[in-house]
């Protein structure tokens, strides 16, 4: 009798494992940041963010929005292997609004990825120029992605070189 | 056929007088010795405190159309709250002896006989209240709802028009097209009056005994292009304005963005006065500086001083929406230099205003002239641009006012908001052109990338907005991370201090600066910005041509 609990539990177990494993998509997935944790995204009110993920490839699609009538839109594809680096047109730079930050005059980006742990913490490190008053200045931008064990919310460090203050951002999986 | 002859000539008579009663408003003369005093309820519901207010402002716009004669008490946390100081300085500086008149119906005994009669808006169709109000001033009529007929009735005021469940179920479209059908050929061509602000069920209508006086047309249509019916009639009232002509009020928030509207009046050369909160417009135009008064600023430089910049940071602290919504009052001015937005037209809206701010400066206030109202130069046809470039020096050398200011945003429709307020380099050619005395000229509300250098004027813009709800760490931040983009020496911060963010405030962020940045008076910032140009050349992004 006891042989046979155990045996259940066991099976019981493993059937939960592997059903939380089918819900857990891992960073792939749509996500919402709570902007009521972490840094301060203003001017934007809300953030949608859309990771698609195909072997190394991965895609992140964001949508800023700001009062009904500014709504933007960019997208960032890079490959998590640890060597290639994906150029990005970057039509305009949302990320740094109060700072008069303008994408630098080669509107571009260059992004490298990596997976510190697969399928739940990702680096990303981008390059690129931004254009202030005095003209272009080189940026290096480093973000870890880090999923939650139960794969429902996604949190985002980012440091600039450019910044001193570290941002983070908490995402909830939609 | 006597009696025909007798209407005729009687018609006549008014005819002729109706001249008399257009509005003195915007013409400052001396202050009255005498005036009343009335106070409006602290709620603008449609059926809250709404139509006592409303009877009261347009019984202010008939009493005030030619003379200062009724100032409204507002509550403390009005818009313009910064106003409210001047009535008691027309009472010691000018020696106006206010009687106050507490209820409506103590205004309507004492001052009724301003009116001819009375209009009956519907509170059902809260767009009726805006064709009361043009009806008011055509009408010179006190403008009522349902409950309050009565109390104009005992005065023995007649009803001319009423609007009861006239407009039940109709658009704006069509009950602003019964308005203009009635109404616009005796309106005034040279003011109109945007009833716009907050919506639903609630008006807050302080700019209306100026529409009422100047026999303004009230509306609130949409200038966003999408609303085609809207804003097809609104071009349609703009295009038949005289040129230099003013809109008083503002934008419905509802309907349209800030954007939309004034690059829409720009358009047609026209400019705005905000805000439809805009208090006692009538009685303060009306008063001329105190005699003896002199405007006059703390310059710190002349068009010919050259001064060297040092390889350090420098920033300079601007505060525009003008002085009376913003920190003025606060007990920290003058503990740092603050540059403050004053347009040159509010000398001819605001004078006593003007008056008691300036008088009380401090040696660390510095005014910023340029051309005020909303109004944005890139959308201005260029066949008014030299006409308001000449008003613009004429009213900034009345105000001893040396640095132009100027804002644009004229991309309403752009989503994305990166370059909105910069410049294309024919409007900066433009300034240079037509203002060659100025010190410099800064640029934008939000930060813009518009940067030059001719002629030892240098042409700036905000590198940063500083947003009153932006948390201060957040803001110290930015502002350090702004020095690193901007790595070489001197580096010129020109921060434009929104309205609403105290000077402590800003003391307390300048002080936590990596680099600890010398803080000085616009015109210093901008002499010393033409001394070295570390700075890029730089106008509006402009799409290629096709």
């Amino acid at each position: 009798m006891k042989i046979r609990s155990l045996a259940c539990l066991v099976l019981w177990a493993s059937g939960a494992c592997c059903g939380l494993a089918a819900e857990n998509p891992g960073l792939a997935g749509q996500w919402k940041l709570d902007t009521s944790q972490g840094s301060s995204l203003k001017p934007w009110d809300a953030e949608k963010l859309t990771i698609t993920i195909q072997g190394d490839a991965i895609r992140f699609d964001r949508h800023l929005s700001w009062s009904p009538d500014r709504r933007v839109a960019d997208a960032t594809t890079l490959k998590a292997d640890g060597r290639t680096v994906t150029v990005n047109a970057v039509p305009y730079w949302f990320d740094s609004w109060y700072n008069n930050a303008f994408i630098g005059t080669d509107h571009v980006k260059r992004v490298s990825g990596e997976w510190l742990e697969p399928g739940r913490v990702l680096k990303v490190e981008t390059a690129l120029f931004l254009e202030a008053q005095q003209g272009d200045t080189p940026v290096h931008i480093y973000d870890e992605y880090h999923l939650s064990a139960d794969g429902r919310t996604l949190r985002l460090f980012e440091l600039r070189s450019t910044r001193d203050q570290a941002l983070s951002f908490v995402f909830n999986r939609e | 056929m006597k009696a025909i002859r007798s209407l005729a000539l009687i018609a006549g008579a008014l005819a002729a007088l109706a001249p008399a009663l257009r509005a003195v408003p915007g013409d400052p003369g001396p202050a009255p010795k005498t005036a009343y005093a009335i106070p409006v309820r602290d709620n603008w519901e449609l059926t809250g405190g709404l139509p006592e207010n409303a009877l009261i402002l347009s019984l202010q716009g008939l009493a005030n159309t030619d003379a200062p004669r009724v100032y409204i008490d507002y509550p403390a946390d009005w818009h313009f709250h910064d106003f409210s100081p001047v009535k008691q300085f027309y009472a010691t500086k000018y020696g106006v002896a206010f009687t106050q008149l507490d209820t409506p119906a103590a205004a309507l005994r004492t001052l009724g006989h301003f009116a001819r009669g009375y209009v009956v808006w519907d509170q059902k169709v809260r767009t009726s209240l805006n064709v009361a109000f043009t009806a008011a001033g055509i009408l010179r009529a006190v403008v009522v709802d349902q409950d309050l007929i009565p109390l104009a009735e005992a005065q023995g005021l007649p009803r001319l028009a009423d609007f009861r469940g006239r407009f039940e179920g109709w658009t704006d479209v069509q009950i602003y097209q019964w308005a203009y059908d009635r109404y616009w050929a005796d309106c005034s061509r040279d003011y109109l009056l945007w009833m716009g602000g907050v919506e639903g069920d609630v008006m807050e209508p302080g700019v209306a005994d100026l529409g009422i006086a100047f026999h303004c047309f009230f509306a609130d249509l949409s200038s966003d292009p999408k609303d085609t019916a809207e804003y097809a009639f609104e071009k349609r009232i703009l295009a038949q304005m005289k040129p230099g002509s003013f809109i008083f009020g503002w934008h419905p928030y509802g309907k349209d963005t800030e954007g939309q509207w004034v690059t829409l009046a720009s358009g047609y050369g026209l400019k705005i006065i905000g805000l439809n909160t805009f208090p006692n417009g009538t009685f303060l135009s009306q008063i001329g500086f105190s005699p003896g008064f002199r405007f006059t600023n703390n310059n710190h430089v002349t068009r010919a001083t050259t001064l060297v910049a040092e390889p350090k940071v420098y920033i300079s602290l601007e505060q525009s929406d003008s002085m009376g919504i913003g920190a003025w009052t606060e007990p920290e001015r003058g503990k740092i230099p603050y540059d403050w937005d004053v347009g040159i037209d509010g000398m001819r809206w605001y004078a006593g205003v003007i008056e008691m701010f300036v008088q009380d400066k401090t040696p660390n206030d510095y005014f910023v002239g340029g051309q005020s109202g909303y109004m944005y130069p890139v959308a201005i046809p260029d066949s008014r641009f030299p006409a308001l470039m000449q008003e613009m020096n004429i009213g900034m050398a009345a105000c001893d006012e040396h640095v132009v200011g100027i804002m644009d945003h004229t991309r309403p429709r752009q989503a994305v908001p990166v370059g909105y307020n910069d410049l294309p380099k024919r409007t900066v050619d433009e300034y240079y052109r037509y203002a060659p005395d100025a010190i410099g000229f800064v640029n934008g509300y939000a930060a813009a990338h518009t940067y030059d250098l001719r002629n030892g004027q240098a042409f700036m813009s905000y590198d940063y907005y500083l947003d009153q709800h932006r948390a201060e760490d957040d803001v110290v931040a930015d502002l350090n991370e702004l020095m690193r983009l901007n790595p070489k020496r001197p580096y010129y911060m020109l921060v434009h201090v929104r309205e609403s963010n105290s000077i402590k405030r800003v003391m307390a962020i300048i002080r936590r600066l990596d680099e600890h940045p010398e803080v000085v008076p616009l015109d210093t910032f901008l002499k010393l910005a033409a001394s070295n140009q570390t700075y890029k050349t730089r106008y509006r992004d402009e799409p290629p041509a096709p």
